[in-house]
Parts: C-alpha cells; sequence; structure tokens
C-alpha cells in the first residue's frame, strides 16, 4: 500500500491509475490461482492461466501459503500486457518438513471474454528452502505470555503503538520484559517451572491517564544503584512517567517536564557524563497530514533530555532538530568517535544521525554521511554484519509490490524517479567501510524485500559465527483479507 | 469537476482518502499491508541471504512491532519475542541446532552502570557494540552474545567508554562471562548456560504405516474429522462415491467416544479410526487442526497430497 503514498506523489497520473485499475482485476485473477493451489491441484482452471502457466508446486505436498503478484506492468495493450511476477508459496513437504518455494517469472496477461487470463509464463529464477525440523518453536501462550483483549477497534495510535524493555528487572538472572498494549504498560517476570521449563508472571505496571495511549517503555539504570528502571511514554497528554526499581519492584518515582505526540523512546550516555540520557521522537498523528510524502517537515523535533543520575531529567534543547515523523531511535558510535551517536529513523522523508561533540554541540550528519536513507523509515539497527571489524546499519523500510509497479511506470523526471524506487525499494544496510564511509548493499545482499516493515534486527540466530536479520512486519490486518 | 462543482478525484486521490482513513480514529475498511509474512534471512555462501522464516517456524502473520533477539530459557541461544499491534504477544523459542556461543557482561570503570556503547572485537567474528535499543521501540541488557560456531573458547579485545583496550580470555564457550575493566585478561566470574531441552516432534503421516493403516492396492484418502464438522460431514457424500479408492476416516475424539459413533453422526460411512493426538498436532497449524482435511495417498503408501477439501481430489488422484 506504499504504492498510495508514492501514487499522491506522483500528482494524479491518470495513466498510472488505469494500471492499476488493470492490476486490482489481475490480482483478482492471480488469488484465484492461488487458492486452486492451496486446494490441492497443481492445474489451474484454463480459464484463469494457459496450461502449465502458474507456479506449480515441485516439493510442497501441502500448500499453505501462496501468493502472486505482479511487480511490473506494461501500460501498453488493449487485450495483452507483458507482466513481470513475483511468486511464494509456503507449506509441508511429504516427510513434514517446512518449505517455501519462490520465484519470478516474465509473462504476458491476456484479455478474454471471460476476464484477463495468464497467457505465458517465463520463470526468470525459482529457489526452494527447506527444513525438515524448523528452528523456533513458538512458546508465547505456554509460557504465558498473553495480553487482556482490548475492546473495539483500534485507535491510530494503537495501530503503531508498540514497546518492549527486556530486562532481568527482579536480578534473579533470568530476563523478563516490560511491554505496552496501548492501554497499559505490562510486566512479565520469568519465573521457573511450567510445560517449557519456564513461563512468565504478568502484573500491571502502569495504566495511560484517560485521554493518553501508552506508546512505548523504555529501560536503563537511571539511578545507577545497579538495576534497571523505566520510563513509560504516553501519547498526547500525559508526560513520560519513571518507575524506579527497588529491589525488584517497580514503583511511580515522577516524570517528565511534558506529554506530547510521544512514540518511542532510547536510553544512552549521549553527553559521555556517566549518566543515561533520554531521547524522546514523536509521531504527530492528528496533527494533519505529512507536508510532504516524501520529506515531511511539519513533524516534531526529536526531544533529549539530560539525565542526573538519580531518576531526574532535564530537557536538553537540539538546535535546528528537524521536525520529523519519527518513530524510533538507535544510538552506538557508529562513526568511531568514542561515544555513541544517535539515529533516528523517522517516516515520510530523511532520517537523522546526531553528532555529540565533548564540547556540547550537537551536529546531525545523516546526509554528510549518506546515511539519510530518504523513505518511509521505521526502525534501525547496529551491528557488523558482515564480521569485518566495523559497524554496520540495518534501517527498515517498505518493500512494496504495489510501489514497484507503479514506480516502474513512471515516466516523468528521472531524479524524482530515483527517490520514488528508494522509496518502495524496501529495508536498507550500510554497510561501514574501511575509509569511515558506508555503501548501501541491502539489494545487493537480498535483505530489503521486509515488506511494510517495523522491528528489523540483526542476529546470530544459529550461533554460527555470522548474522541473520530478523523482521517483524504487517500494518493492519482485518478479517476481511482483502487488501486495500 | 464533478456534477455540483465538487472537483472529481482520481483513484491516487481517493488513495489519499484511504491513507488518512488510517491516520485517524476508527475501524479500518479492510486489511492495509495486512497479513504478511516475516522475514528471517540466513547468510549463504556466496555473501548473500536466503529468506527462510517459514521454514524456520518465524511463522506468524500478525502485524508485528517490537522485535528483540534473547536467550529467555537461559539454554545460551536467542529467542525471538514479538510484540503485535493489539498487543499479541509470540515467542519463538529458538530450539534448533546451534554452535557454541558465550554472553558478555561488561562493567567499566567509567560510563553508565548499563555498559552501553562498549565495542568488542572477536578475531574472525567481527565486532560487537553493547546498546540498549534495538529495532522498533525496543530496549535490551548491555549484554552481548557471540556465536562461536564450532570454536570452544574466544579471545576479545574490549574497547571501553574511556577509550582504554583490554584483551579478555581465552573465555569457554557455554557460558556467561563477567568482564570488569582493570581485570583481563581474565574474566571476573562465568555461569555456565543451561542445557537445552530436548525435543520431541510429533509424528508427521508421511505413510500410510505412520498412521497405522494397512497398505492398499488402490490409492487411499484418508479423511479427518472431530464431531460437530460440519465441513467434514459435507465432505462425506463426495467420498462415499470414490470408485476405485479405499476411504478412511480419523476421528480425533474424546477417550469414551468411539470413531463409528462419531463418524456416524456425522454422515461419513466408510471405515472409521481413532486418530492419534501426535498425528493431529503435526498437522495443526496455530494449534489447531484445520478441517476439512484430507491426506491422499498413493498406492505405494506415501503422502501425495494433503488438501482442504475434496475439490481438487481428481488433481490429487492422477
Amino acid at each position: 500500500m506504499t504504492a498510495l503514498v508514492l501514487a499522491l506523489a506522483l500528482a494524479a497520473d491518470y495513466r498510472l491509475d488505469d494500471i492499476e485499475l488493470l492490476n486490482d482485476s489481475l490480482e483478482d485473477r492471480f488469488d484465484a490461482i492461488c487458492s486452486a493451489l492451496k486446494g490441492g491441484a497443481r492445474t489451474v482452471p484454463d480459464s484463469l492461466a494457459a496450461p502449465g502457466a502458474h507456479p506449480v508446486p515441485k516439493q510442497l505436498v501441502w500448500v499453505t501459503s501462496c501468493s502472486l503478484r505482479a511487480l511490473k506492468l506494461d501500460d501498453r495493450g488493449v487485450t495483452s500486457r507483458a507482466v513481470h511476477l513475483l511468486w511464494e508459496l509456503e507449506g509441508r513437504d511429504a516427510n513434514g518438513g517446512r518449505a517455501i518455494e519462490r520465484g519470478e517469472a516474465d509473462g504476458r496477461v491476456k484479455k478474454l471474454p471471460g476476464g484477463w487470463r495468464l497467457e505465458e509464463y517465463v520463470p526468470a529464477w525459482s529457489h526452494t528452502v527447506q527444513r525438515d525440523q524448523p528452528r523456533y518453536l513458538e512458546v508465547g501462550a505456554l509460557t504465558g505470555l498473553v495480553l487482556p483483549p482490548r475492546q473495539g477497534p483500534p485507535s491510530a495510535t494503537h495501530l503503531m503503538a508498540s514497546g518492549l524493555a527486556v530486562r532481568d528487572f527482579d536480578g534473579d538472572g533470568r530476563l523478563d520484559f516490560a511491554a505496552i498494549d496501548g492501554t497499559l504498560a505490562h510486566l512479565f517476570r520469568n519465573v521457573a517451572g511450567g510445560e517449557r521449563g519456564y513461563h512468565f508472571e504478568r502484573s500491571v505496571l502502569a495504566a495511560a491517564p484517560k485521554g493518553s495511549t501508552a506508546t512505548a517503555v523504555v529501560a536503563g539504570d537511571f539511578d545507577n544503584d545497579g538495576d534497571a528502571d523505566l520510563v513509560v511514554l504516553f501519547f498526547q497528554k500525559a508526560a513520560p512517567l519513571v518507575l524506579k526499581n527497588e529491589g525488584g519492584q517497580l514503583t511511580p518515582a515522577g516524570s517528565l517536564d511534558r506529554g506530547g505526540r510521544l512514540h518511542s523512546a532510547l536510553a544512552s550516555d549521549l553527553d559521555g557524563d556517566g549518566n543515561l540520557d533520554l531521547a524522546i521522537v514523536s509521531y504527530p498523528f492528528g496533527s494533519g497530514v505529512p507536508s510532504n510524502m516524501l520529506e515531511a517537515k511539519n513533524g516534531e523535533p526529536v526531544r533529549l533530555y539530560k539525565g542526573d543520575g538519580r531518576l531526574g531529567f532535564k530537557a536538553w534543547p537540539v538546535p535546528g532538530a528537524p521536525k520529523r515523523w519519527g518513530l524510533a531511535a538507535q544510538s552506538a558510535d557508529l562513526l568511531g568517535l568514542g561515544r555513541p551517536q544517535l539515529y533516528v529513523a523517522n517516516d515520510f522523508g530523511s532520517n537523522d544521525l546526531f553528532v555529540f561533540d565533548a564540547d556540547g554541540g550537537i551536529r546531525n550528519v545523516a546526509k554528510a554521511m549518506g546515511l539519510d536513507d530518504p523513505g518511509n523509515g521505521m526502525s534501525a539497527d547496529v551491528a557488523d554484519l558482515d564480521s569485518d571489524g566495523r559497524l554496520d546499519l540495518y534501517v527498515a523500510n517498505m518493500f512494496s509490490k504495489a510501489g514497484t509497479r507503479v514506480v516502474g511506470n513512471y515516466t516523468g523526471d528521472a531524479k524524482r524517479k530515483a527517490v520514488l524506487e528508494k522509496f518502495s525499494r524496501g529495508n536498507t544496510v550500510y554497510v561501514a567501510q574501511p575509509d569511515g564511509g558506508f555503501t548501501e548493499r541491502a539489494v545487493q545482499l537480498g535483505v530489503n524485500r521486509g515488506l511494510w516493515a517495523f522491528g528489523s534486527v540483526m542476529y546470530d540466530a544459529d550461533d554460527d559465527g555470522r548474522l541473520e536479520v530478523a523482521v517483524a512486519n504487517g500494518y493492519y490486518s482485518d478479517p476481511r483479507r482483502k487488501d486495500l | 469537476m464533478a456534477p455540483g462543482g465538487v472537483p472529481a478525484l482520481t483513484p491516487s486521490q481517493y488513495a489519499l482518502i484511504d491513507y488518512m482513513i488510517a491516520l485517524v480514529p476508527g475501524e479500518l475498511p479492510s486489511s492495509f499491508s495486512g497479513w504478511e509474512p516475516k522475514r528471517l534471512w540466513r547468510p549463504i555462501g556466496d555473501g548473500g541471504y536466503e529468506e527462510v522464516a517459514y521454514a524456520e517456524g518465524f511463522d506468524s502473520r500478525l502485524d508485528g512491532r517490537s522485535l528483540v533477539p534473547a536467550d529467555f530459557d537461559g539454554d545460551g541461544d536467542l529467542e525471538l519475542l514479538m510484540l503485535s499491534r493489539g498487543g499479541r504477544l509470540q515467542l519463538f523459542e529458538n530450539v534448533g541446532v546451534n554452535g557454541r556461543a558465550v554472553e558478555l557482561e561488561l562493567h567499566g570503570k567509567t560510563g553508565p552502570l548499563d555498559a552501553e556503547g562498549v565495542i568488542v572485537r572477536a578475531d574472525g567474528l567481527g565486532a560487537f557494540t553493547t546498546t540498549l535499543a534495538r529495532g522498533y521501540a525496543t530496549t535490551v541488557p548491555p549484554t552481548l552474545h557471540l556465536g562461536l560456531g564450532e570454536k570452544s573458547d574466544v579471545s576479545v579485545e574490549v574497547q571501553w567508554r574511556d577509550g582504554a583496550r583490554e584483551t579478555f580470555g581465552p573465555l569457554t564457550a557455554g557460558a556467561r562471562h563477567v568482564l570488569q575493566q582493570g581485570e583481563g585478561p581474565k574474566a571476573r566470574a562465568a555461569r555456565a548456560f543451561a542445557a537445552p531441552r530436548a525435543e520431541v516432534r510429533p509424528p508427521w503421516p508421511a505413510s500410510l504405516k505412520a498412521l497405522g493403516l494397512e497398505l492398499a492396492k488402490t490409492p487411499t484418502v484418508v479423511q479427518l474429522f472431530t464431531r460437530g464438522c460440519k465441513p467434514c460431514a459435507d465432505e462425506a457424500p463426495v467420498l462415499a462415491k470414490l470408485e476405485g479408492v479405499r476411504v478412511v476416516a480419523l476421528g480425533l475424539i474424546a477417550d469414551d467416544d468411539t470413531p463409528q459413533a462419531a463418524a456416524a453422526s456425522l454422515g461419513i460411512t466408510t471405515e472409521a479410526k481413532r486418530l492419534s493426538a501426535g498425528t493431529a498436532e503435526a498437522l495443526s497449524r496455530g494449534g489447531e487442526l484445520p478441517l476439512p482435511l484430507l491426506l491422499v495417498y498413493g498406492a505405494d503408501g506415501a503422502l501425495k497430497r494433503v488438501l482442504p477439501g475434496p475439490a481438487q481430489l481428481g488433481d490429487a488422484l492422477k
């Protein structure tokens, strides 16, 4: 659906609209092909595709998921058009293993009296991933990870609100965590026992005051006493709430100076004084629409607070901070300066990288370092992805099949087209170079198609010494599965 | 201009309206980039990555937001905890075959007690940095997890917040080590990881034999059912008319029930037997057996196709 945003930026181009209207018709046909494959067919009705002109499962005996979409759709042709397809099948093989079969193909669709038909299908590439035993077993319900259901439809802020703070809050050697569900801040204490040998006991830490939404929670040892305290953020009115950890009990210990349209926060010693500071980013839901879908300037600047090491926080102005639609922040010494920098991922435009100089100055060097990453920035993570001893940056954005298709047919200004292509390309990875610069390599490495990505992290899933990349994604799923 | 002087809107301008719907409170009219499969890329030999999320069991269609890797069961490998829109939590426990690993807890002489911003380097493994934030709106402990592959220990160089560099090690795999600035090369303490749990996988019905059924000289269709399953009842007449095919009904039923009685309650007239709980678990998705479900076996007794109903039986029996 990024296409919708992109289409706006393309200034009401009727030609592109016509292509998308045709695509809507095609998607109905593609979904019918998928229904047949999920129903167990290996051939599909002749009205949908010519014999063999569609993906055919090879190893799968049980197709549980199917996606077939156009990445490119020619704008020429009344009764016949060229199309480039991306497809993916998931399911089980004959021995119960989990398998993914996916690929791309060049084809042609033809308009017949009964509707459009997939007439030609020439595989460009295909690939199968198979595992006899999956690495992961989902044990959330088994271990007590259940939040109380919320009544009614989600509000706009609930669509985005989500925060986790993982720490050993009670010092028992097990990782606990705090979680936000928009209404409440919960603590899940990790204790021994249960079917998996461990489980979680839930309690409520704080409730969003009336008129506010709980949006995030950030953990850190803000009073330097050896355990992790918490700050809970709210959207709209209430000021962030500070919770002090005393012997594993988290109790209110004051609040920050003011509330706002606060979305997420980060704890880091940004000024190098030995105390954790706070960076808070805001997402101004309800204050209007982005002034520019490609570079919005009507958001809010990042807020900084200097921590005093005693649970107190003093506002720390950032001169000239851009007004962004901010979503998430990360801190690390990406530039090798001996002190962490602050990277902020922003929706509708460029990201920021703030350097904190020893003299107290704050500089935004994102563009100068080539890390501004214009797009719909959703989150960021830092790790040494290529194991070369330098820290790399992975940024979550949006990969959109629809956006790729729309921009592919855009024939206007080349510079503008390049920007739009960047917006629909998906996640980025900035690989640090020996000269201190960064090279963006996500497409080359094949780690860009994270869909509508949110939390995206680099970590070693199998402890082989090389990092995997995991992505949480999806904006809003309605029981009616048809997308807008 | 549309009638009434209202400017006509292009589809993309209507799309703007759709988008605005997403920005204001209220119910959305349909999914909006919904039901997306999660992504997990693993490195492969040529320097690229392959996407393996579903195959590895990181299998969710919820609208994921915060995602964090952390060792919640204490066995030295990393789980994935995901918090999704609407307050849904999923914990993907790591039960795979893994290499060796160490965890590092760092304590500097300067900087905050939460030792964030410390950089650790290890030969062949690269650089690691402590941070209190990961990904989307998520905070984490300032500890490090180093996968070692086949190595039984590792030595590391620590770059503390004050710039001092110090070597620690060798640090034995399979433990969490506490590194205190100024005390290198020895770790202050080490605590061994918990032993990983042995996983018993439910039996997959790859063959008739695995289901406890005799081999037939013809293809076999196995119909799964439970009491009260209306779609199962609906497919019974279709299955009863099959020719040249053996049909067996397997019911997931209570201990005090009988397969014959449960089958008869649905109008199933074919041979009926009990479905084992283990096989039902192996076929379940999201903790539920997805009915209706037909298992199609060839004359050799091997599983050929799993069908969510009889519509494609003809195709499957070819």
